[in-house]
């Protein structure tokens, strides 16, 4: 099945890289995830040049940062609903994942310290031989078979920088991680989340050339927002903490991590649920707005001020349907601005209501879709019906 | 083997059920009791301890191991706490370990014993079912009507071998219980629990997740696990400062990837009184999206009882207490949520709970009073089982 052909032609020019660098941010509510767009990204950047040897554009890399969804989710979703071998991708060092659930709140086993932990190398080849025949055993990209695999998990894994060298665990989830070529948070800072983000870019592009263009995905930074205790208790200015976690010192990371000069277009995906978002000065309602909720609504209007498009889905505003999943929003940001060398706008509107077509030739508009058991997903302008995809 | 053509869409069910099932975490060769794989991609689900829970879950008609389920209940009333119970009754009974947060050894003790009559006849039943197409016992009564294609699953799970079931008949995957019996727990400890530490400035939590964590990390491996957090933030139980943003997040984070960490042994179930944390707070919405699955149950006032009962058509049945919507399932609206033809979400649910059990059905209001033709409609309806209304819908 050609990669293009996972992506229905409506959504097409949506997840398409633009061409130059570009903010992108995808906003989700409860009970319209969009994990299934996330994954139509992946496809878009990952499947096109994998074996076409087109190599006159620069080569598509990802690096993913997922604060609520583990290694194993973005795995399975990526090769049953986009046909992609993320392993692979990351050993050939296309792809990178940032875990941002599994030890950032997680305290550490206390009866399990590292040093006991077996010499790397033996354990790998150990975990190879006990998982490769679970793997080999499932074929789904014809173009990896099962024998190449063994020469490619071997050089990547063990030339991961020092942060996601894996904490001794029980040797079932000891395979597992020895299986992940992945970096690990382990500090809700912003220092750290920046540098393990750079060091995720310098793995990624160590031996290609430097022209690389990397697709960063920031799942649910929000969350980070959401668990910090600065946002219940009023932020401290003192300099006890190199950046403490406030709205405008999370978006400046993610601006700063946009300058650097490999990223070229920057996703995040933030929770636009109504109460996190409703948190106005003028609401009327009787509850004053907790500070979690003020905390969200700003950090979710200052990225939707910057974003070069918005793509928001949520709901039908009709209760649920049985062939529609939800309702895709797409609005894209008015010509006209500017950026400066920092990487601010100097202008703009956060949604580009007046004219059909924005930056990067990309039509505003709603359409509709539905995601299927096998993770398919059809796009439909409204009222299209179910026919066609 | 080598040459056999694997991954077809329909293999045979008889066959070979292990490549059959297209699971992300591949299932063990013997599953633990109480463990099944989904008839949907063949996750290894467990059983909620009530068949009509177990139904409106996105059609595993069971709780995948590593999710967890968030129940919102309003008002004063504690029905969701007769979930908990079921669920961590079921657990007991299938030899799961159940760990329970913020209540002491009288809520163990307070778990519904097995109904035993009830058992054999739903035993005897059940057995009939396996005669006559086995392959529909496992899935959900809304599944029944689905008409979707067969699902590709094995007749039995796929450690357990025929002389194994001639001797000791088939496993249930759920039982029935009795809220008017109590169990009797099995010496060995079956249950731990948690108190809630009253620390004043610390969070209480984290050395809840920490002691957690070891207990799970030190059993064996193959240990199925059930987490029971009943009224999590109730004033009752915890402490002023437990309901600090962080300190909960935070928790629930931990939490999630606990189950995660642990994918194929862990289920959590929590149950939250929305009456002193509104849903349209930005604390419960995280709380939400942290956890996998968000139920929200609300019962009726009670003077609607009155009203309902002049409404001849539900002689046969009994009243449900209340509503229940669903927010979020597990695995399904983490994918990104596909229609509610599987789910049951389109429709409107009711709840009752009645002595031995909790039913989740569909809610439809009786037809007014003196109006015969819709009186014997909905007769109708209710023997054929929900035909009417799917004959409507086009």
């Amino acid at each position: 099945m050609p990669p293009s052909s996972r992506i229905s032609p409506l959504l097409q020019p949506y997840t398409h890289l633009p061409d130059r660098e570009s903010f992108i941010l995808l906003t989700e509510v409860l009970g319209a995830s969009a994990n299934w767009l996330v994954i139509r990204f992946l496809i878009d950047a990952l499947s096109i040049p994998g074996d076409g040897e087109k190599q006159e554009e620069a080569e598509v890399k990802v690096i993913l940062v997922s604060w609520l969804r583990d290694w194993e989710f973005w795995r399975s979703e990526g090769r049953k609903a986009g046909g992609l071998d993320l392993l692979r991708l990351s050993q050939e060092k296309r792809f990178a994942f940032v875990d941002g659930l599994s030890k950032l709140y997680l305290p550490p086993m206390p009866e399990a310290p590292a040093h006991t932990q077996p010499p790397t190398v033996p354990s790998q080849t150990r975990t190879q031989q006990t998982t490769l025949p679970v793997r080999g055993s499932r074929i789904i990209n014809p173009r990896a078979p099962p024998g190449t695999s063994p020469n490619l998990t071997a050089s990547p894994t063990a030339s991961i920088p020092p942060p996601s060298a894996p904490r001794a665990s029980p040797t079932q989830q000891q395979q597992q991680q020895q299986q992940q070529p992945h970096f690990s948070l382990t500090t809700p800072t912003l220092a750290h989340l920046k540098e393990t983000i750079l060091s995720a870019i310098a793995h990624l592009t160590s031996a290609a050339p430097t022209s690389a263009k990397i697709l960063l995905i920031l799942d649910s930074p929000d969350t980070l927002l959401a668990l910090s205790s600065t946002t219940s208790a009023p932020p401290m200015p003192t300099a006890q903490t190199p950046a403490p976690l406030t709205p405008s010192t999370l978006c400046s990371t993610l601006l700063d991590l946009w300058t650097l000069p490999n990223i070229h277009t920057l996703l995040p995906i933030i929770h636009a649920d109504t109460p996190l978002v409703s948190a106005l000065p003028s609401n009327t309602s009787p509850h004053p707005p907790t500070p979690l909720e003020t905390a969200s609504t700003a950090f979710l209007t200052r990225l939707a001020h910057i974003a070069d498009r918005t793509m928001s889905c949520r709901l039908l505003d009709t209760g649920v349907a049985r062939d529609v999943s939800g309702v895709l929003r797409v609005t894209v940001r008015e010509k006209g601005g500017v950026s400066d060398e920092a990487g601010f706008w100097t202008e703009g509107e956060e949604l580009g209501m007046g004219e059909d077509e924005g930056v990067g030739g990309v039509r505003e508009g709603e359409l509709l879709y539905f995601v299927g058991g096998d993770g398919g997903v059809r796009v439909f302008e409204r009222g299209a019906g179910s026919g066609e995809a | 083997m080598a040459f056999r053509k694997r991954n077809v869409v329909l293999s045979r069910p008889g066959e070979d059920p292990a490549p059959a099932s297209p699971s992300t975490t591949p299932p063990p060769a013997q599953l633990p009791s109480g463990v099944r794989p989904s008839s949907v991609d063949g996750r290894p689900i467990t059983s909620t301890g009530t068949p009509s829970f177990d139904s409106i879950l996105a059609g595993h008609a069971g709780l995948p191991l590593g999710t967890s389920v968030l129940i919102e209940e309003n008002g004063t009333t504690d029905y969701a706490g007769a979930l908990l119970k079921f669920y961590a009754a079921e657990g007991v009974v299938q030899g799961h370990k159940v760990h329970v947060v913020g209540m002491g050894e009288a809520w163990g003790r307070g778990l519904p014993g097995v109904a035993t009559d009830k058992h054999d006849r739903e035993d005897k039943a059940a057995g009939q079912k396996m005669k006559i197409a086995w392959r529909y016992e496992g899935l959900g009564q809304f599944d029944g009507s689905r008409g979707s294609p067969t699902p590709n699953r094995g007749p039995l799970p796929s450690g357990s071998d025929p002389s194994q079931i001639g001797s000791s008949g088939p496993q249930l995957f759920c039982h029935t219980f009795d809220l008017a019996k109590r169990l009797t727990l099995p010496v060995g400890s079956a249950m731990s629990f948690y108190p809630i530490p009253l620390q004043a400035n610390a969070s209480p939590f984290v050395a809840i997740l920490r002691n957690i964590q070891q207990q799970i990390s030190t059993s064996p491996p193959a240990t199925i696990h059930r987490i029971v957090i009943p009224s999590l933030l109730s004033p009752a139980i915890y402490p002023p400062i437990s309901s600090h943003p962080h300190f909960i997040l935070q928790f629930l984070h931990g939490l999630r990837a606990l189950l995660r960490q642990y994918s194929t042994n862990l289920t959590v179930l929590i149950t939250l009184p929305t009456e002193l944390y509104p849903r349209t707070s930005g604390l419960v919405r995280w709380m939400e999206i942290i956890n996998d699955g968000v139920l929200e149950l609300t019962p009726f006032p009670h003077h609607v009882d009155t009203l309902s009962a002049s409404g001849a058509a539900t002689t046969g049945e009994e009243r449900p207490q209340g509503l229940l919507k669903i927010h979020r399932l597990p695995v399904f609206h983490e994918k990104g949520g596909g229609g509610g033809a599987r789910s049951g979400l389109g429709d409107d649910l009711a709840f009752t709970v009645s002595r031995r059990k909790f039913v989740i059905a569909k809610f439809s209001l009786p037809p007014l009073e003196g109006d015969k033709e819709g009186q014997e409609g909905v007769m109708l309806g209710s023997a054929e089982g929900g035909v009417i209304k799917a004959d409507l819908e086009f």
